[in-house]
This record gives C-alpha cells, sequence and structure tokens, in this order.
C-alpha cells in the first residue's frame, strides 16, 4: 500500500468521522448541506476523471446558492425544523440544484463560444487561401514554356 | 560608291516620282525611257542640266548581273578613245552608271575592214584606251564586237564601258583566251591586261574574217581541245589569207601563253610596218599519253589530267611526267616539283589524287590556267561572281555545288596556295581577300556563301527573289523598300526577311561588327521574326535610318507567341502594350529591347516558380484545413474549466455580500 493511499484511507476514515459527528451534533445543518449538495454528490460519484474538475468547478456555484439558506438556518440556531421548513421550500431547493447545473450550463457554454471562434477564425483563412490562389492563377499560365521545345526550326535550304 | 553609308539625306537622290531620278544634282534620269542596251546592261534615257549637248546615257546594271566591284576606280580612267563613265551613283539606292552615249553603230554591224584601217582605227585606239588602264592597275574585259562603236568615216572606233557587267561574263567564246574559257562565265575573274589584248587581237581576227558567228560564251570541251591541240591563233585566225605583218602581230596577240602577247604599249603603234614575233609555246618531239590522248604540250597535259585525275596521278607517281618534262621540254624545276608530288602520292594508296594535290599538280604544270578544284576551273577573284551566279532562281550559270567546292577550297588554304603557285600575280591579293571576307562574314557554312557575293563587291544589289528586280545595293534603300511597298509572304520559315535579305544586311553592316552580333546564330529555338527584329533594329539604330513605321507594322503581329516567354499575364500585357506603342512610332530598337529581353524572362521565370510554390504550399494548407476537425483541445477545456470556476467563485461572493448587506 503506496504512502498516499494510506494516507487517502486515513482521510477517508477521518471524512467518516467527521460526517458522523456532524450528524450528531449539528443536525439540521448536516441534513440542509447533504440534500442542497445532492447533485454534486451525485457528480463526484459519476465522475470519473482523477482530479474531479467538474465537481470542483460546480462547486462555487452550489456555494452561492447555499449561503442564504445557511444564514437562516444559522439565525433559527440550527434547529431541524428550520431545516425541513427550508427543504420543503422548492424555491430553496430548485435554486441549489440548479445552480449546480448553471455552473455545468457556463462550462459547456464557454466551450461552444471557444469552438464557435474556432470556426469562424479557420473559415476565415480557408477564404484567404482560397482567394489568394485564385490571385496566382489568375496572375500566371500553367502550361508548359512554349519555347523550351524549340517553336520554329528555321529550314536550312531557306533563301 | 558611297558604299554601305547612309547618305545623309535619303530622299535627297529621288525625287517625288520614283521615275525620275536625280544623281549628283546634275544628271536626271528617265527611268521610264529604255534605250538600247549598251555593253549588256540595260540603259536608260538621262539629262545633263549643266550641259545642254551631252549625250548621255545611264547604266543600271541588274542585280544578277553586277557592276564591277573596281567600278568606280574604272570610271577614272579616262581615255580618248573610251566611252567614258561620268559617275558611279549609288545615293538613289541603286547603282546607277552615267556614261557618253555611243556614237555610231556597234562593230557588230559594220565587219568589213581592211587591214591597215583596221590597225589604224580599231587597234591602235583601243590599244591606248589598254594602255590607260594598265596605267590604272586595272582590266577592261569587255571588248567585243557589241562593245566597240564605229563613229564612221577616218574616225578611230570608241570602246564601250567595260565596268557595267562582271569581267567577261558576256564575252562570246572566241574574243576569250583559254585561261579564261575553261571557266564558267562567273568564274572568269578580271584576268590580265594581257587577257584584254587577246580579246583585241580576237576582235581584230573576227573583223577580217568578215564578222559571223558569234559564239557562245560558255565554250564546250571539244571546242576548248580545239583551241588547245592548234592554239588559238590557229583556231581563230588560221583560215585567213593574212599579209604577214598582220599575221605575225595577230599571232602574238592571240598567243596562248599570257607572257608572249604584246603590251598595249607596244600596240600603241601598231602598223604594218612594225614587225611582231610571236614565241611558239614549247612543245615535245615525243607526245605522252594519258588516258586515251596524246599530249605534247604542258597545257595540255595539265587539261587533259584535269579530266582524267587518276590517270594523271599515276603518270606523277611512276615518274612518266617528270621523265618528259626533263628530257622532252627541258623544264627541269617543273620537273623537280612533280618528283615531290610524285612522293607525296605514293604515300597515299588511293587511285585518285586529292583535290589540293591535283590542284598542285595542274598549277605546276601551267601556272597560267585557272584554279582547278574537283572539275570546276575558277579564278580566286571570281569568287564574288560566283556566289552571286549561284543565287540565280531557277539555277545559274555555275554547278549547284560550286558554292561548296569553293568553301572547300578556302578553308582547306588552297586558294592561297595556288596563288603561290600560278604565274599571275593579282591572284594573291585576291586571295587574301577572300580570307578576309570569309573571316568578316563568318562564312562557315555553303548557306552562308551569298555573304560573299555582297562583301566582295559593294555594288552588288540585293539578290532576294522579292527585290532583285529593284536593284537595291544600298541597306537603307533596302529599309525603305521593305518598310514601304513589301508585303511579307506568309511561310513558317521565314520571317520579314529571306536568306538573301538578311545576308544583304549583315553584309553592308559587317564593319559596325554586326555579323559578329548577329551572324553566327544558328537560328534553332529562335523565331525567326525575332531575329529579324533584331538586324533591322540593329541597322536602324546605326544607320539613324528614322521611324519605321512599315516595318515595324508588318512584325508586329509574329511577336505574339514571343510575348508567351513571359508567363505572368499582367507583364505579358504590359508589354504587349509596350510593343505595339513602340511600333506605332516605328521605333524597331525599342521594339527588340522589349521582345528580347532575357534578364526579364528569367525575373519572370523564378517569380514563376515562387508562385507555383506558393501555389502548392496553399493547396497544401487548405486539404489541412479541411481535414482539421474544429474540436476543442484540453488545453482549452481546462482553461473553460478555470473561468468557470472563476465565474462560480464570483458568483460565491456576490452571493455572500448580498446576503450580507440584506
Amino acid at each position: 500500500m503506496t504512502v498516499a493511499a494510506r494516507v487517502g484511507h486515513s482521510m477517508k476514515w477521518i471524512h467518516g468521522l467527521a460526517c458522523g459527528a456532524a450528524l450528531a451534533w449539528l443536525p439540521g445543518y448536516s441534513l440542509l448541506v447533504v440534500i442542497l449538495f445532492l447533485p454534486l454528490i451525485i457528480a463526484y460519484f459519476f465522475d470519473r476523471s482523477q482530479d474531479h474538475a467538474l465537481v470542483r468547478m460546480m462547486l462555487p456555484y452550489e456555494f452561492a446558492a447555499t449561503i442564504s439558506p445557511m444564514h437562516q438556518l444559522w439565525l433559527s440556531e440550527g434547529a431541524v425544523d428550520t431545516a425541513l421548513r427550508l427543504l420543503m421550500d422548492p424555491v430553496v431547493l430548485i435554486t441549489a440544484w440548479l445552480s449546480a447545473g448553471l455552473g455545468w450550463f457556463v462550462l459547456e457554454a464557454a466551450l461552444l463560444v471557444a469552438k464557435f471562434s474556432k470556426q469562424y477564425k479557420s473559415s476565415k483563412e480557408k477564404n484567404k487561401i482560397t482567394r489568394r490562389l485564385n490571385e496566382i492563377s489568375d496572375e500566371w499560365d500553367h502550361d508548359p514554356l512554349p519555347f523550351e521545345g524549340g517553336e520554329v526550326k528555321p529550314e536550312a535550304g531557306r533563301r | 560608291m558611297a558604299g554601305d553609308d547612309f547618305s545623309p539625306g535619303i530622299d535627297d537622290g529621288r525625287s517625288a516620282d520614283s521615275d525620275r531620278i536625280t544623281v549628283e544634282d546634275r544628271y536626271v534620269i528617265d527611268a521610264t525611257r529604255r534605250l538600247p542596251d549598251l555593253a549588256g546592261c540595260p540603259a536608260y534615257a538621262v539629262k545633263d542640266a549643266l550641259s545642254a549637248q551631252a549625250t548621255l546615257v545611264a547604266l543600271a546594271p541588274p542585280a544578277f548581273q553586277p557592276a564591277r566591284a573596281e567600278a568606280s576606280q574604272m570610271a577614272r580612267v579616262r581615255s580618248p578613245h573610251l566611252l567614258a563613265a561620268h559617275v558611279v551613283d549609288e545615293t538613289s539606292g541603286s547603282v546607277w552608271i552615267i556614261c557618253d552615249a555611243p556614237t555610231g553603230a556597234p562593230l557588230s554591224q559594220n565587219t568589213a575592214w581592211s587591214e591597215s584601217a583596221l590597225l589604224e582605227r580599231v587597234i591602235q585606239p583601243i590599244a591606248a584606251v589598254l594602255h590607260a588602264y594598265n596605267a590604272a592597275g586595272i582590266t577592261h574585259r569587255a571588248i567585243r564586237p557589241d562593245n566597240v562603236f564605229d563613229p564612221g568615216g577616218r574616225a578611230p572606233v570608241k570602246l564601250g564601258p567595260g565596268l557595267a557587267a562582271p569581267p567577261a561574263f558576256l564575252q562570246p567564246g572566241q574574243f576569250e583566251p583559254l585561261s579564261s574559257l575553261l571557266c564558267s562565265p562567273a568564274a572568269r575573274g578580271a584576268g590580265t591586261i594581257a587577257d584584254d589584248v587577246f580579246s583585241l587581237g580576237a576582235l581584230a581576227a573576227w573583223l577580217l574574217g568578215g564578222g559571223g558567228g558569234l559564239q557562245s560564251p560558255i565554250y564546250s570541251d571539244a571546242d576548248i581541245e580545239e583551241r588547245i591541240v592548234r592554239g588559238s591563233f590557229d583556231v581563230l585566225a588560221g583560215h585567213l589569207s593574212l599579209s604577214p605583218e598582220v599575221a605575225a602581230l595577230l599571232a602574238a596577240m592571240l598567243a596562248d601563253d599570257p607572257d608572249a602577247r604584246p603590251s598595249p604599249t607596244d600596240l600603241l603603234n601598231a602598223s604594218e610596218r612594225k614587225a611582231f614575233t610571236a614565241r611558239k609555246q614549247v612543245s615535245a618531239g615525243a607526245p605522252i599519253r594519258i588516258g586515251s590522248a596524246q599530249v605534247r604540250t604542258t597545257r595540255a597535259l595539265a587539261w587533259h589530267g584535269a579530266r582524267n585525275p587518276v590517270a594523271l596521278a599515276n603518270l606523277v607517281r611512276r615518274g612518266v611526267i617528270e621523265r618528259w618534262l626533263t628530257h622532252e621540254l627541258g623544264l627541269t624545276a617543273v620537273a623537280a616539283r612533280m618528283t615531290a608530288i610524285g612522293k607525296e602520292l605514293t604515300i597515299t594508296e588511293d587511285a585518285a589524287p586529292s583535290p589540293p594535290v591535283l590542284m598542285e599538280i595542274i598549277a605546276a604544270l601551267d601556272p597560267g590556267l585557272p584554279l582547278h578544284w574537283q572539275g570546276e576551273w575558277f579564278w580566286v577573284d571570281a569568287i564574288g561572281m560566283i556566289a552571286t551566279s549561284s543565287l540565280v532562281p531557277g539555277g545559274g550559270q555555275v554547278a549547284p555545288e560550286f558554292p561548296r567546292l569553293i568553301l572547300e577550297a578556302a578553308q582547306g588554304g588552297a586558294l592561297l596556295r595556288f596563288a603561290q603557285a600560278t604565274s599571275i600575280a593579282s591572284q594573291n591579293v585576291a586571295a587574301q581577300t577572300v580570307h578576309a571576307a570569309l573571316h568578316h562574314g563568318r562564312v562557315e557554312r555553303v548557306a552562308d556563301i551569298g555573304r560573299l557575293a555582297y562583301l566582295l563587291n559593294p555594288g552588288q544589289a540585293c539578290l532576294s527573289s522579292d527585290c532583285a528586280g529593284k536593284r537595291l545595293s544600298a541597306a537603307w534603300a533596302l529599309l525603305q523598300w521593305l518598310n514601304g511597298e513589301f508585303t511579307p509572304t506568309n511561310s513558317a520559315t521565314r520571317g520579314l526577311l529571306d536568306r538573301q535579305m538578311t545576308a544583304f544586311l549583315l553584309a553592308r553592316g559587317h564593319r559596325s561588327g554586326l555579323i559578329e552580333q548577329l551572324g553566327n546564330e544558328s537560328g534553332d529555338g529562335h523565331s525567326p521574326w525575332l531575329k529579324d527584329l533584331a538586324l533591322l533594329a540593329q541597322m536602324q539604330s546605326r544607320y539613324q535610318a528614322g521611324p519605321l513605321l512599315g516595318i515595324a507594322r508588318k512584325i508586329l503581329p509574329h511577336l505574339t507567341p514571343a510575348l508567351k516567354l513571359w508567363r505572368n499575364r499582367t507583364t505579358r500585357t504590359r508589354r504587349g502594350e509596350n510593343l505595339a506603342a513602340a511600333a506605332e512610332s516605328g521605333d524597331l530598337t525599342r521594339m527588340a529591347e522589349i521582345i528580347a529581353d532575357p534578364r526579364s524572362v528569367a525575373k519572370d521565370r523564378s517569380d514563376w516558380l515562387v508562385a507555383q510554390n506558393e501555389m502548392r504550399r496553399l493547396t497544401q494548407e487548405q486539404i489541412d484545413l479541411g481535414k482539421k476537425l474544429p474540436d476543442v483541445p484540453p488545453m482549452l477545456r481546462a482553461e473553460m474549466l478555470q473561468v468557470a470556476t472563476a465565474l462560480g467563485a464570483l458568483a460565491a461572493i456576490g452571493s455572500l455580500c448580498l446576503e450580507v448587506i440584506s
């Protein structure tokens, strides 16, 4: 077992302990966070990439959406009732979940824009080449040189 | 003669009406009034503006029968009994000879002569003319009945001009000595004053014989053999009943050995009382047999030997001729020469001697005979006229291979060797002149031999079949004619000029180095039109001929293929426009510069290669662009992730701020 894997393993263990403690001491917060972060958790398990870039990217969006309910929960001192009430409020739930989707959408939109700009550049380049090719073929003859074979041979006995 | 230079004012010699030509500001030639030929040359009416009573004719030597090369020198010879040539003029573009009109009928129409009248009225006056010619170092070579005029009464006859036709060209056979008779008329050359004395003697014999029966200028072999065997005097005057004095005079004048003939000075006071003794030619007691002929003289041996070279070489090789010369004729020096040649011959295995060896044998046997080369006899100074004659359309009086033989002989050095061997002194200068002309004219191929005609005779008119009738002997006149009435024939093998026009222009411009520059082009791969343009442009610039709009317009349509050398369409169009503009201004030099610009062509070629490379590269790029999928590379994707993350962070901070504020 490598050092990293061992550290990962022990970290997992600490994560599990922390989660258990959080559930025990702060059940309202834990409930709200788990439910609101559900798309991220699902994405985390479905994302096969090494560094979970997608999840990390979606995280700040999720944070942005979570700040307001967390504040309300904080004001009611982390009561489970408040947490449940907040979870029952569809606006809170949909906003949190859609914000994760928004992160993904922003990325796709950025990629699309990049793709389009590249395509535009390449077609511009293509047009330039075609124009230059036409210019050259208008400017120059392309048939073999007429005089290289000796066009007119004067007859020897011409008088 | 004005030579090949442009006269300052081209139109000075020619008045508005081209039929009236003014020469030297005083002689007005009426080219529409043809008079009877004089000395075998077409004659026209002419008036002297300064002297109303002068009776003159204007002679117009045709292109194929040009005036003598030394015509202007001959025109300076004056004698009371000669129809004086006053002017030999070329300022009108053609050679015109202004000459006294003959008074009285030619001798061909008056043939009843007594011996004393003949001596006083024919031989003495013509001898005086020949004396003047001899003093000037030239020959007349046109003493024949139709060129001697009898004014009637007791006045002496007058000799017609000898400069208007090639030397001895029109002489009937009986007025020519053997040394000239062997050659075809064109190959006779100027000869010596002794040949003129012979002609005078022959004229006298003809008149005493009652005239009649003028022979053709070309003699058959049988007639030549008769003259050789019997001697010219015997053949021409043997049948006449003459007084012993006149017979002796004629025998001397008609001697076959030129050294035995009297000089013109001896004849000045020829009379019935003055005695002449004719030296007899040395004749062998025992004949030598060559082929089927038995000969007794070296001349006959040389003539038969030329016809039968194998037999002659055999005799020389076996030493028969050497012994015959020593014992029968006492010619030890010639015999020694024969021994040397015999040794040379035994080294070579061939039965027939090589042409130079045969030439040497013949020249050694009789140094008075013309040069013999592969069956053709000719004098070296006649080579220009032979070149002219060989160009007569439809075959002239010379054999078609004659030019080739001459070139071969000249290139082998035979002309100079012959000049050493012959007894005729003028041949040496002639051989050197011919060699100089061959060198200056860069005559290296038979096809170029026509240049000799122009180089050796400054008055030779252009021999092109298109303009021979115009007698254009000055370069500017040909340019003017080309510029004006000439319409080029549509032929793939020639451009504007034909071979003769080219040779004529090159030869006339040879002093400016035209031949060195343009004469050597083999012409392969070059359009004839381009070469003609280059030559005409040189002529135009060197002779300041002014704009030649006509020539430019005639050449212009044929330059289109040459423009295709430029692959760049813009350059080509621009050049075409410039060319047309130059043609419209008649500037051939500018046209030649535009159309023959190797540096520009080379640049165009390299630019074309660059363009081709660029095209290939661009095509490849185009293909590559087509292949490339519009995919997002991982790098960009990572960047976009960071951008999206950063946006998310911003949103988170914004949301936090909002929460804090509210």
